[in-house]
């Protein structure tokens, strides 16, 4: 042994020595616990940023009638040295309201992209349309929101009539015909009975006519609408639901292609077409994942910053009525990065706490739906097992 | 429910979802047109000779001799116009005026100390009749010199002698008491009533009636000097001592690009606003139109001129300015380039990605090929994807509280601040794109390694490592892009609106201007927002450039791994 060992240094390494051991298995331990040391670091610095984020926001929170005016009160004037006002509630207002009008607009959009990517187009096609989404993906969101701010807010201010009535044409009759032309069968199958006859004709084409005027009158007056400002809560809905459109599509596409091909063949095979399939079979056993599509999307929207510091308007306050999207509102991340320049200077002023104070509310909604999408995750790979 | 509606049902769902793609492509274009469009626009433009001018001296651009005739004809165009300003300002016809209404104004006077009696008439009178009476005389005595007033302020116009006259007729009107006084002394005796009265009655109209020919020339006067402003701001200063008195940039030269010289000669030459009050004291402005405003005088001819000779004025050629990356900005972006705000993005990425790289790899070793199964690793696991759920916003608040009022990094603001902030965002994305990688490398590989007598660690490094490379590197680069345009992040921890562009061993202490922020700046925040949007539109484009770079870089990178592997 020995002999072989001095005319092939090269296989030295080769060789177990008992001698050599114990250092290496010393150097093995002491470098496993230093990969592990770099492994841990995302969890130390989620508790770092929780623990700063807390002490910053905790002298906030301390003053019980501060919290309790926080979450009630609109009025909103942290800058005052005497009696200074922090009703965030027109705040909060604005970020729900700007989520909610995105995730309208993204989550029907990005699900039924999905569906088609997936299901509809042939593979090699979906293929090439996929840089198309991932280029969505990429963009700055500053250049988001440039293009909210400079491109889209003027087209909005002086022709946002015009556009979203031919936009509610375009996209509701289609939608308003087919939906119209199913009630008309069912209930005509409910009055009429199997039975051909022509009042039963007349009383189906009732029904694409009725809806069809309704979308047509729906449109003249939304043509009517002025809209005060380009920047304001629509324009910031709009662009934040492209920008989570991509995220919804691409994890709802992994979902979708998680079904089992057996699901789709069976579906056909006992004789539905493919719509029927996709919407009975196949999106019912993908939905734990398009739910976390929805929750991943829905939090790239709470969390986006510039373009709603640009596209909202930052108006601090309730728009009237409330449903009103071309009102300017203001949301959590704007209020934050907005203000922060002023109150960072000063720092332990009650600007700057308010401001944690707020962040640490975003960062405690993020980390719920964040384990709200581990959950529903875990859910979906038990359910595979 | 018929076959029949069950086909349409499915028909139109294909149709919807075909247009949903089709919508999702045409957001594509129409986001990405106009910034492509417009922000070419911020390096390939129809240049004046102001734009030479202004590289030739601030940036020490070669003053070729193209450049040099070309400011030659220019200087030959604007000749013309600034003699017709001269002359229009210091009219040799300034002193006639003057000797011509004094002439009158003489005469008036003596007019006045000749008719004693009638004044003495007029005083004796009963109080109801005083007042016409002597109205009646002052109309009388004042008839030929605001005549003639009124001949100069008419001929003024097409004169070009408004500048001269609205100066004399308010230096008339301040001594005409004076004078009157005097006049009425030499006519006679009254008592101290008697004259003041007089005096009233004699001054009161003409007093009036002077202000307000001043007036008229006053408020064509102050258009005219409008019109003026205008001209310099398209052309830029006259003389250069002019220029040296003024401190902004964008006042020492005129306009660098064609598409703003349209603009301006649009907005401040074609158009001027014109400042009244209205009949409550309150300022009022008006859009006039300077062709109609001036008709008939000499501006109208500048005017015409101006017109007439716009481009020969400002020499327009199409330029590819590539130094609108590589050059500095002076006077908040009007003029220059945005080399200091991709420095710092360029800085800010490779640093965040300094940091990041080679702890998400570390750490995607670990989670692919070292973790066992337990509930420790799958708690590491979750607090990966926490940390890629934060907010970035949250990040940002992050790093300053903790990286510079707690760590103290550095005094406030810098580089280092900005790419740990960074590092910390995209390390999720990094170890997962990493691990994915990792796992796709086939266990025989493994296998093999180990086989063949290779350690643990010696198989990680010599062949899972390799193998895996470009699927990391993809993931990497895609996180990298993703870097370069957060903005939230550095906004408290790096990023300053100005400021020059850092040399290498300044990035520890110092803020930077970087891309993102400076796009937010521009648009919202800039006094001069319609003036530099080519630039707002060219930092876009560099940007999604720079991101989009990078990104079908991975993209190209996955596809030539794919094809490898095919093989």
């Amino acid at each position: 042994m020995k002999d072989y060992k001095r005319k092939n240094p090269a296989a030295k390494s080769l060789i177990m020595d008992r001698h050599n051991s114990a250092f290496k298995a010393f150097c093995q331990y002491a470098g496993r616990s230093m990969l592990l040391a770099i492994t841990a670091i995302p969890t130390i610095s989620i508790i770092f940023i929780l623990f700063f984020i807390a002490k910053e926001a905790l002298p906030f929170f301390e003053n019980f009638s501060y919290v309790k005016e926080f979450f009630t009160s609109t009025a909103w004037t942290p800058s005052k040295d005497a009696d200074p006002h922090f009703g965030a509630l027109a705040i909060f207002y604005g970020t729900l309201m700007v989520t909610i009008g995105s995730c309208v607009i993204a989550v029907p959009l990005g699900v039924i992209a999905a569906v088609c990517l997936n299901e509809i187009l042939p593979h090699n096609l979906a293929q090439k349309f996929k840089p198309v989404v991932e280029l969505l993906a990429a963009v700055p969101s500053v250049a988001y929101g440039f293009f909210a701010l400079v491109v889209f807010a003027p087209i909005l201010q002086n022709h946002g009539g015009a556009m979203m009535s031919i936009a509610s044409i375009i996209a509701g009759l289609p939608i308003a015909l087919v939906s119209s032309v199913l009630i008309g069968e069912f209930f005509a199958a409910k009055l009429f009975g199997k039975k051909k006859s022509s009042a039963k004709k007349i009383f189906r084409a009732a029904f694409p006519c009725a809806a069809a005027a309704l979308v047509f009158w729906g449109a003249a007056e939304l043509f009517n609408v002025k809209i005060s400002s380009g920047t304001n809560a629509l324009n910031a809905s709009l662009i934040l639901a492209i920008m989570a459109l991509p995220t919804i599509v691409s994890i709802s596409q992994d979902a979708l292609s998680a079904v089992g091909r057996d699901m789709r063949e069976g579906a056909l095979a006992l004789g539905s077409t493919r719509f029927e399939a996709i919407f009975k079979i196949l999106l019912p056993c993908a939905k734990s994942g398009i739910a976390v599509a929805i929750i991943l999307g829905f939090m790239r929207v709470v969390g986006e910053t510039m373009v709603v510091w640009m596209a909202s308007g930052n108006a601090l306050k309730i728009p009237e009525p409330f449903y009103n999207f071309f009102e300017p509102v203001r949301t959590l991340t704007a209020t934050i990065a907005g203000e922060m320049g002023e109150a960072d200077q000063s720092t332990g002023s009650a600007r700057y706490h308010v401001l944690f104070a707020m962040s640490f509310c975003l960062l405690v909604a993020g980390l719920l739906m964040n384990a709200a999408s581990q959950w529903v995750g875990s859910g979906m790979k038990l359910k595979k097992k | 429910m018929t076959t029949r509606t069950r086909k349409l049902l499915d028909k139109s769902f294909t149709a919807i979802a075909y247009s949903s793609l089709a919508l999702m492509a045409a957001a594509v274009a129409v986001f990405l047109l106009p910034i492509i469009i417009n922000g070419s626009n911020a390096f390939i433009f129809d240049a004046t000779v102001e734009h030479e001018k202004f590289l030739c001296e601030n940036l020490d651009y070669d003053e070729t001799a193209s450049i040099k005739e070309r400011v030659g004809r220019s200087q030959a165009a604007r000749a013309p116009l600034y003699e017709m300003f001269n002359k229009f300002e210091y009219s040799g016809l300034s002193a006639q005026i003057e000797r011509s209404i004094n002439a009158t104004r003489a005469e008036a006077l003596k007019k006045i100390s000749e008719s004693g009696e009638e004044m003495s008439r007029i005083v004796s009178l009963p109080r109801e009749k005083r007042k016409a009476a002597a109205d009646a005389f002052s109309a009388e005595i004042w008839k030929s010199y605001i005549a003639e007033v009124d001949r100069m302020v008419k001929s003024a116009h097409s004169d070009g002698t408004s500048f001269s006259l609205a100066e004399i007729l308010s230096l008339q009107k301040d001594g005409i008491s004076d004078l009157c006084k005097e006049s009425i002394a030499k006519a006679g005796k009254f008592g101290f009533s008697q004259r003041n009265l007089l005096r009233r009655a004699l001054t009161t109209d003409v007093t009036a009636i002077l202000t307000e020919r001043k007036e008229s020339l006053r408020r064509e006067n102050a258009a005219y000097e409008t019109f003026k402003r205008g001209v310099s701001e398209l052309l830029g200063p006259e003389t250069d001592a002019e220029k040296e008195s003024l401190k902004l940039t964008r006042q020492k030269y005129g306009q660098p690009r064609m598409d703003l010289a349209r603009e301006v000669f649009k907005n401040s030459i074609e158009q001027i606003t014109i400042h009244d009050r209205d009949e409550n004291g309150n300022e009022i402005s008006t859009r006039v139109k300077t062709e109609e405003f001036f008709k008939g005088t000499p501006v109208e001819k500048m005017f015409s001129y101006i017109k007439k000779n716009f481009d020969a004025m400002m020499q327009p050629h199409y330029t590819v300015y590539l130094g609108f990356f590589f050059d500095n900005p002076y006077d908040s972006n009007i003029f220059g380039g945005i080399w200091p705000m991709i420095l710092g993005t360029f800085y800010l990425t490779v640093g965040a990605m300094l940091i990041a790289a080679p702890l998400g790899i570390i750490a995607a070793i670990y989670f692919a090929e070292y973790a066992a199964n337990n509930s420790f690793v799958s708690f590491l696991r979750v607090c990966v994807g926490t940390l890629a759920g934060v907010p970035s916003i949250v990040f940002g608040l992050f790093g300053l509280a903790f990286l510079i009022n707690t760590l103290k990094v550095s005094e406030s603001k810098s580089v280092l601040a900005g790419s740990i902030t960074l590092a910390l965002l995209i390390l999720p994305t990094i170890i997962r794109s990493c691990e994915e990688a990792l796992k796709s490398v086939p266990n025989s590989y493994r296998e093999a390694a180990l086989g063949l007598g290779a350690g643990k660690w010696k198989a990680i490094c010599t062949v899972i490592l390799p193998s895996a490379l470009p699927a990391m590197l993809t993931g990497i680069i895609i996180s990298m892009g993703r870097a370069a345009g957060e903005t939230a992040p550095i906004i408290f921890t790096a990023a300053t609106s100005t400021g020059a562009a850092l040399a290498i061993t300044e990035i520890f202490t110092q803020a930077t201007p970087a891309l993102p922020w400076n796009i937010y700046n521009i648009c919202s925040e800039h006094e001069m927002a319609e003036r530099v949007a080519h630039v707002q539109y060219g930092m876009v484009l560099t940007l999604i450039a720079i991101v989009l770079s990078l990104n079908f870089a991975a993209i190209w990178l996955r596809a030539r791994m794919q094809k490898r592997t095919r093989v």
